[in-house]
């Protein structure tokens, strides 16, 4: 073993602890299967998460690649390591109180989970198209067989039959976008094409142009960006609701970190200190306006319709994911650390909101807004909890999604000429307020027939109020992790 | 072999195997046969990648080809182990009928 | 005398594809597929890259094509109403086969840098390639796949727990 390969490991030493954890579980539960029925599954993940981030925060002192150049180490990765780490915990969490996963199926789910974040960090870190390819197949070819644990309805089927086919093409449309940049540019690696972009743009072909947007097509079937966006309402409402919950955050931030990677990389240059310029003959921050404006259009309108709120909450996630384009228009830090601010916050309001979404189709089956009526007023944890990730969901001032616009707003006024995407933005915003408000109308202003009382177990108490609280300290006190997203935004790489 | 006659026949062979595949998912119902069309959609990428490796002189193209095999395989398993479930329920692998979600 | 074979392999390929998406039965296009991927494999050989043709066809024909097969003959092939309605047929065919045309006029204008010159890549070369360059990947792979089987295993497996609906 060379020093350089020990190198290499240490600094994958928190993507080898997810493996290890993960042959823990896998070896325990064939040896000792009755263990799944109790808190071993959850404790394995959510302690191997706990140390892969205490890896990360060992390792997150350079800036580099390494093992050949293909998955590089920097702040922004490490960001985003922590995040997924985070947010896979929290899920497992989520998926232990939830009936809708079967008991004995619990160890798969955990093995699906923890093999699932090691894709979404592989494809975050990527600076090699090899490296984006392998991340995002692991990540969403055992995202299909996830969505495909209900598997006795029919529903569930459906929509994870969905998902496979038309993820399997977008993936395939995605390698042909890959194979036609490394036909033209002869390299895989993010920083060569980059070069070769640079210094061959005149007379560049429109087929780079094509298979750009072929590889923008593959990372926006992840985030359910325009125009790869119609699957999610189908996904969320078909599958179940832990499942359903992790991927409207994980996959996500990944796929944004693995555009914003390869578009700043491949398809522009660093002209300064978190200042970036894109290569000549492409407009990327036209683009990107454009594609934010559609995104969240597409998912705040058909978001008004929907009396399902699990289907109301997917289109809503399809217009976050708009907002959250906006941030990268500018092309500079302040925008980037607005993207990293808005996930954060994103992630404590979309994980609450999913997760009391599911409470409430674990006790009454149903998932549609007459299921919510009267629910303030019996049960007011829940009650309480919902208004609290809606209102952050919509931008109410005093709540953590409040300042994450106004950041992004804020940097997008910075860059000249785009000033119709923030109003855009904020009109959008208020169409937004209608059918969240209808969600709360519901809980606070309806009254049910019959009223059933809700029993929550103390462990969604608990966990409820623990993603609230943050929600709203984080609308107050938002300081220390803005401080914390634009260190990891300058070292990026 | 790499006089421009050969390079722009493997890639016509290429292109028009991706348009099959599209056509082919485009066209069919049957949920089996589109995952073919997916099949001889990567296999026409494979070609063009080959292609471009054997052009170019580098190894990556061949490397990542490997690789999407291995994954292509893992797909087709997931998938073909999905819709037997769904056919499990539905007694039909046409796409046409599966309309449970829709709004 | 390799560009007469070469243009003739290349059309059998494209015919076997072509029957493919067109048979009615999909054990017949099964079987084209895997005819289409032997086709490949020549290919592959003619563009010197023996090492893919053999994995192409123990590999794809062997492994993938089969299950196809597999999966075709446990679930009762219904052959009516093979394909979706006729306008939609017409206008996807048009769309790929302009965009198709358009393409590859687009890409032999732009032909590709010759990095090292054009040379084949030995199979002792892809090995040691594989093992040291590429060994982080092909390690991460092993990890997909372990997990793959776990994924593929629970959704095929028999639960004795009631169904929901």
């Amino acid at each position: 073993m060379t020093p350089e390969m020990m190198t290499n490991l240490k600094l994958f030493a928190p993507e080898i602890a997810l493996t290890f954890f993960l042959c823990t579980l896998f070896v325990y539960d064939a040896v000792l299967p009755s263990l799944r029925k109790t808190l071993f599954p959850l404790i394995v993940i959510v302690f191997g998460m706990g140390l892969a981030i205490w890896a990360t925060a060992d390792v997150a002192t350079g800036v580099q690649t390494y093992f050949s150049g293909m998955i590089a180490n920097d702040g922004f990765g490490n960001f985003f390591r922590i995040f997924f780490f985070a947010t896979a915990a929290i899920c497992a969490i989520v998926a232990y109180g939830s009936k809708e996963l079967e008991t004995s199926g619990r160890t798969e789910f955990g093995l699906l989970l923890l093999c699932i974040t090691f894709g979404l960090s592989l494809m975050a870190n990527a600076t090699h198209l090899l490296t984006l390819y392998i991340g995002i197949e692991t990540a969403s070819i055992l995202s299909f067989a996830m969505a495909g644990f209900a598997r006795h309805t029919l529903r569930g089927n459906e929509a994870s039959i969905k998902y496979l086919i038309f993820g399997a093409l977008s993936s395939g449309l995605m390698i042909y976008g890959f194979s036609l940049i490394y036909g033209y540019t002869g390299s895989l690696q993010y920083a060569e094409i980059g070069k070769y972009l640079t210094a061959h743009a005149d007379g560049r072909p429109l087929i780079v142009l094509f298979a750009l947007f072929l590889i923008y097509g593959g990372i926006a079937y992840k985030i359910s960006a325009f125009p790869m966006h119609f699957w999610t309402p189908d996904v969320y409402e078909g599958t179940t609701s832990p499942v359903a919950t992790f991927f409207s955050v994980g996959p996500k931030a990944a796929g944004v970190a693995a555009l914003i990677r390869f578009f700043l990389t491949a398809c522009a240059t660093k002209t300064g200190e978190g200042v970036w310029t894109s290569i000549p003959g492409l407009s990327l921050p036209n683009a990107v306006a454009m594609i934010a404006a559609v995104t969240m259009l597409i998912g705040n309108l058909s978001a008004i319709g929907q009396t399902n709120v699990k289907r109301i909450l997917a289109y809503s996630s399809i217009a976050h994911v708009g907002y959250i384009l906006m941030g990268l228009v500018g092309m500079e830090k302040t925008g980037l650390t607005a993207i990293l601010f808005y996930l954060v916050a994103y992630c404590l309001m979309n994980i609450g909101a999913f997760w009391v979404v599911g409470i409430v189709s674990d006790i009454k089956k149903s998932e549609d807004l007459s299921a919510f009526r009267g629910m303030g007023w019996s049960s007011p944890t829940l009650g309480v909890c919902m208004a609290v990730f809606l209102f952050s969901l919509t931008g109410i001032p005093m709540f953590s999604g409040f300042i994450g616009k106004f950041l992004l707003f804020g940097a997008l006024l910075k860059a000249p000429g785009f000033l119709w995407l923030a109003i855009f933005g904020v009109l959008n915003s208020v169409v937004s307020l209608y059918y969240y408000s209808k969600i709360l109308k519901a809980m606070y202003f309806e009254r049910d027939e019959q009223v059933v009382a809700l029993d929550l177990l103390p462990l969604h108490r608990a966990g409820l109020v623990l993603l609230a609280i943050p929600t709203v300290v984080l609308g107050l006190f938002f300081g220390p992790v803005i401080e914390f997203a634009e260190k990891a935004v300058l070292s990026f790489l | 072999m790499s006089n421009f006659s050969s390079v722009y026949w493997t890639q016509f062979i290429a292109i028009a195997l991706i348009g099959l595949g599209m056509v082919g998912f485009l066209i069919r119902r049957n949920a089996i046969v589109v995952l073919m069309s997916i099949e001889l959609m990567l296999n026409g990428v494979n070609l063009l990648l080959i292609e471009a490796a054997h052009r170019s002189g580098s190894a990556d193209g061949t490397m990542l080809v490997v690789f999407i095999i291995t994954i292509a395989a893992g797909e087709v398993a997931v998938g073909l182990g999905i819709l037997l479930n769904l056919y499990r329920i539905k007694h039909s692998s046409d796409t046409e009928l599966y309309k449970e979600l829709q709004g | 005398m390799t560009d007469g074979i070469f243009i003739a392999i290349g059309i059998f390929t494209l015919l076997c594809g072509s029957s493919v998406i067109l048979c009615k039965s999909p054990v017949y296009s099964a079987f084209s597929l895997i005819l289409s991927f032997f086709g490949l494999a020549g290919l592959y050989i003619l563009l010197e890259s023996p090492f893919i043709a053999v994995i192409q066809v123990l590999v794809y024909t062997g492994a993938i094509v089969v299950l196809f097969v597999y999966v075709v003959m446990l679930m009762n092939p219904n052959s009516s109403g093979a394909y979706r309605n006729w306008i939609f047929m017409i206008v996807s065919a048009f769309l790929a086969w302009a965009v198709s045309l358009y393409l590859l006029k687009a890409l032999t204008l732009g032909v590709a840098p010759a990095v090292g010159g054009a040379h084949a890549l030995s199979l002792k070369e892809v090995a040691t390639l594989l093992f040291t360059k590429y060994l982080w990947p092909f390690e991460i792979l092993s990890i997909f796949l372990v997990v793959m089987i776990v994924a593929v295993f629970a959704l095929a497996k028999q639960s004795k727990e009631t169904p929901n609906e």
